[in-house]
């Protein structure tokens, strides 16, 4: 539980990383509780402090205890998600929170690592090794990658879905799909999508992809906040306006600057060597995972190492491109730096698993 | 294994792809545009204005505005840009008449909202207020003044009950009336509601960017939100009614103190000249706020003032009411018109007695005399010939229990017959309800208007015609309502001869309404409210004073309808407020006439 155990000193630089991130993050809160108060930064100092003694503690665990485990781990999540339906609680439509007193935590982000450890499993073995696999080889991992996925449409939360397919079909590509296969699937979505859009997506989902082809459909309620963010980062410049300073984010144009928009915050208040800052930590942990993910020589920590990095990849760059406006606004957290306790969590999760699977 | 790690190699080089893309994006937005979008969020204050339409104006029939506007300022405050709402919650208690604590706590709220849609914090402020703030501009920077248009109502009181007021939109009338937004004045009662539509116009909208100081920014808009254009307002209609504002004001000052209604109507055509009711409500009043319930209730209690009496009160039309009874008699050939009945002073009907008004008898009566004397026992009598299955087919046609068709909020009253009663008390009809029916006491109310409306089809020899406040340019035809047929000429011919007879004979109820200035034919009635036995002289046990007339008598003009609630005989009470309003309307046509004519001299 220290974190001084030698096991986490040896990864030490990527500690560093993380705190920075966090303290990002923090700063980024104080920044803005001129307005909202300090609530959620105490808050998420308390996030950040749980998930730093989760980390130590999964860190520690051995690495086959992680792989026995890992069905383990995702049943438990489904069933928390399964849960929801009946004692969820809805926040802005969808059905997703779970409340406890002041804490309130969303499944549906626990349940990525869930996926990531169940397929590491599946494929772990050096005996479903494979070049590539083909459908019928791929239809159980599917199948495990879908019932989450289709519990997070329900709820809707259209943007968690996504990043869970993303993250689910980033593994399987890595384990090599038979082109056969992949046309297979293809057809199928490309089928799929029609029924999907008509019973599935939301009609202000729909708005925001439609604002996104033609910004003027509706740039008020949609493309506004994509703007709104656009502004508040470029109006940084080189160097920002500085700690709190942030005209675009104080004075509330920018629309949830705490969670989803605050990439933004900093873009506005420490300008591009901000920005790009927190940009190259982010990238230097992805890369620190996918290369532990080469350095290991069992399957199993490589494919889990892998989803991992996975998840930091598109979590970063669904809200990265949103907030810079190269995609439509899709709700997705920037682990670390977004307020978020069930978000942070899986971040440290996430981390945990990796700095444990290091261990050897 | 090592075909793993080649992939995963592949990830590496994604991963710096994306962390490059990235890095360019953000080039391109904090340096290569920096200094543009720098500019933009300094000046990033969108302000969302909704422009508020004039209602349209509401003229009389001469072309006299009776309903308008005045220009009112309003302070509105916009929520996205309170930064300090303890400040301004301050500043502003200073200059409005509301606690500052209350302030901060609606500006907290407004604070809250959050968007680009500004608040109304104070209506129709005073030239001081209205300096006030222009001197405190720089401190009340999310604040600005709103040109809006308050309702001006000439008259005052006179027609303010007529007229109806607005107010702000309710959550069901938003619903019911489609494309309003909510805060949008609409019309709650009178005129304002029946021609809300027209009246109301579209409401502008306006978006502008101002920079931190409140200064307008133009241009910026069309690069920011390319689709968001301006909107104008659209001015609501005027209106024009067949209302003579003068005699009018004359009605309203004829009733004063007392409760009442008086219709009086242009009896060729139905068109409402008058349309008075007492007690009445100061409008200033109104618009000054009343709570939404009260207003509510307010328009159904009749002791409020916002009820319309015209229209929607319901009274035994007493002595009035055998106009109609007289003409089934004739119609129905029940007697002779000119045989005689002999009035004792009561009459007796299974043992009970019925009293005629005049205790001491009228001794031998005909018709004309019955009706002129407004003999109660002749009535008794022969209703009960009649019978109540053949009257009410004739209060039916009167418009008797109907609506008269007008725009307005009406109410239908009673018209008993055997079926109404089995239906609403399931008891049987009994003949002593007859003879109470005949001289209109009894289960049978009405409305002033629908009084006024019998008055004008035998004053203009026999059409119904339907009641209208509208002016139109339909012509002046008389428009005769349902089934009614027009009555027969001989019937309405007798009878005009007797309502003359009732002004100007010797022994008329109505020597009161008698005028100089022109023939009047009428017809009073004492309603009772409660039975003859109730002993008091409380005001509210007081009968109901009513006089229906037309004038001049051989070729109608107008038909006047006077209802003093509990106020006496019809005789005293209401019959000379009539001939003040007929002579003022002879006055007033001449005079009219002269200007006309020298005018075009």
């Amino acid at each position: 539980m220290k974190l001084e155990s030698p096991n986490l000193s040896k990864s030490s630089w990527v500690l560093l990383l993380i705190f920075l991130l966090c303290a990002a993050g923090l700063v980024n809160l104080y920044s803005i509780s001129q307005l909202t108060g300090l609530g959620a930064f105490k808050k998420q100092l308390v996030w950040v402090l749980v998930g730093l003694l989760t980390m130590a503690a999964i860190s520690n665990l051995k690495p086959l205890t992680l792989k026995r485990y890992s069905f383990a781990f995702y049943l438990g999540f489904l069933v928390l998600l399964a849960l929801i339906f009946v004692f969820g609680k809805t926040v802005s439509g969808s059905r997703s929170w779970f409340q406890m007193g002041p804490v309130s935590l969303q499944p549906s982000e626990f349940i990525k690592i869930g996926i990531i450890m169940v397929l590491a499993n599946y494929y772990g073995s050096e005996m479903a090794a494979k070049e590539n696999y083909n459908l019928v080889e791929l239809l159980r991992p599917i199948a495990l990658l879908f019932i989450p996925t289709a519990a997070v449409i329900a709820q809707p939360d259209m943007g968690t879905a996504m990043t869970i397919l993303l993250i689910g079909s980033s593994i399987i590509l890595l384990l090599g799909i038979s082109r056969k296969a992949l046309l297979r699937i293809i057809i199928i979505a490309l089928i799929s999508v029609i029924p999907a859009w008509h019973l599935l997506i939301k009609d202000y989902q729909k708005e925001r992809i439609y604002s996104f082809i033609d910004t003027s459909s509706d740039p008020f309620g949609i493309s506004y906040n994509s703007i709104q963010s656009q502004i508040a980062i470029g109006s940084g410049m080189g160097y920002g306006k500085g700690f709190s300073l942030g005209s675009q984010s104080n004075l509330n144009f920018l629309p949830a600057h705490h969670t989803d928009f605050a990439f933004s915050v900093i873009g506005e208040e420490w300008g591009f060597r901000g920005s790009v800052f927190v940009l190259l930590l982010y990238f230097s942990i992805i890369l620190f995972i996918l290369n532990t993910a080469t350095s290991l020589n069992d399957r199993f920590g490589m494919i889990a190492c892998f989803g991992i990095a996975a998840m930091f990849f598109w979590h970063a760059v669904i809200n990265i491109a949103m907030v810079t406006g190269l995609m439509p606004i899709i709700g997705t957290p920037l682990f670390f730096i977004s307020y978020g306790g069930s978000s942070t969590l899986t971040a440290f999760i996430g981390m945990g698993v990796v700095l444990c699977l290091k261990r050897k | 294994m090592e075909l793993l790690k080649r992939r995963l190699s592949i990830a590496v080089s994604l991963a710096v792809l994306f962390f490059a893309i990235f890095s360019v994006r953000l080039f391109y937005l904090q340096i290569y545009k920096g200094e543009e979008y720098r500019d933009f969020s300094e000046r990033n204050v969108l302000r969302v204005l909704d422009l508020p339409a004039p209602r349209g104006r509401v003229f009389d029939r001469n072309g006299e505005k009776i309903l308008y506007n005045k220009p009112s300022f309003n302070i509105r405050v916009f929520p996205k840009e309170i930064t300090d709402a303890e400040g301004l919650a301050q500043k502003l208690a200073e200059i409005i008449d509301v606690p500052e604590k209350q302030l901060l706590k609606k500006l907290r709220k407004i604070a809250s909202l959050r968007n680009f849609y500004p608040v109304t914090i104070a209506k129709d402020i005073s030239r001081e207020q209205l300096l006030l703030v222009e001197k405190n501009k720089e401190v009340l920077e999310s604040v600005f003044l709103e040109l809006g248009h308050k309702r001006f109502y000439p008259h005052g009181e006179a027609a303010a009950v007529l007229l109806g007021y607005t107010g702000v939109a309710d959550t069901e009338e938003v619903k019911a009336y489609r494309r309003i937004k909510s805060g949008t004045m609409v019309g709650k009662t009178g005129v304002e509601k029946v021609f809300d539509n027209e009246l109301r116009g579209t409401n502008g909208i306006q978006y502008i960017m101002v920079n931190a100081h409140g200064k307008v920014i133009s241009d910026s808009l069309a690069t920011l939100l390319p689709n968001r254009k301006n909107k104008e307002m659209v001015q609501g209609k005027d209106i024009h009614l067949t209302i003579d504002a003068e005699l009018q004001k004359t009605a309203n000052d004829a009733l004063g103190n007392e409760k009442g209604a008086i219709v009086a109507m242009d009896a060729r055509n139905g068109e409402i000249l008058v349309m008075a009711s007492r007690p009445s409500y100061r409008p200033e009043h109104i618009s000054k706020g009343l709570s939404p319930e009260k207003q509510k209730r307010g328009r159904k209690k009749e002791s409020f003032s916002l009820f319309n009496r015209s229209t929607q009160g319901t009274y035994p039309p007493g002595s009035v009411l055998k106009i109609i009874t007289a003409f089934a008699l004739l119609e129905e050939k029940t007697m002779d018109p000119e045989s005689s009945v002999y009035c004792p002073g009561y009459h007796l009907i299974n043992q009970k007695r019925l009293n005629c008004w005049r205790e001491e008898g009228h001794g031998h009566m005909n018709l004309r005399e019955a009706i002129v004397e407004s003999c109660d026992v002749y009535f008794y009598k022969l209703s009960l010939k009649l019978g109540v299955d053949r009257l009410y087919p004739y209060l039916k046609r009167f418009g008797l229990g109907e609506r008269t068709g007008i725009v307005l909020p009406e109410k239908r009253g009673v018209n008993p017959s055997r079926t109404w009663k089995r239906k609403h008390l399931r008891e049987p009809w009994y003949a002593g309800e007859t003879a109470m029916l005949a001289i209109g006491q009894g289960y049978v109310t009405t409305t002033p208007l629908q009084v006024s409306i019998m008055t004008a089809a035998i004053a203009n020899g026999g059409s119904i015609v339907k009641p209208k406040i509208r002016k139109t340019d339909e012509g002046a035809a008389p428009r005769i309502t349902g089934a009614a047929q027009k009555l027969d000429p001989k019937s309405v011919s007798f009878l005009k001869k007797a309502l003359f007879d009732a002004v100007h004979g010797d022994r008329g109820t109505g020597i009161y309404a008698r005028s100089k200035v022109t023939s009047v034919s009428g017809k009073t009635g004492t309603a009772q409210v409660v039975s003859a036995q109730v002993e008091s002289t409380e005001k509210r046990f007081q009968d109901h004073a009513w006089f229906t007339s037309y004038a001049p008598s051989d070729s109608a003009e107008i038909a006047v309808t006077v209802l003093v609630e509990n106020g006496g005989s019809g005789s005293v009470a209401a019959a000379p407020i009539a001939k003040k309003i007929i002579e003022t309307y002879f006055r007033l046509k001449k005079e009219r006439n002269e200007t006309r004519i020298a005018k075009s001299e």
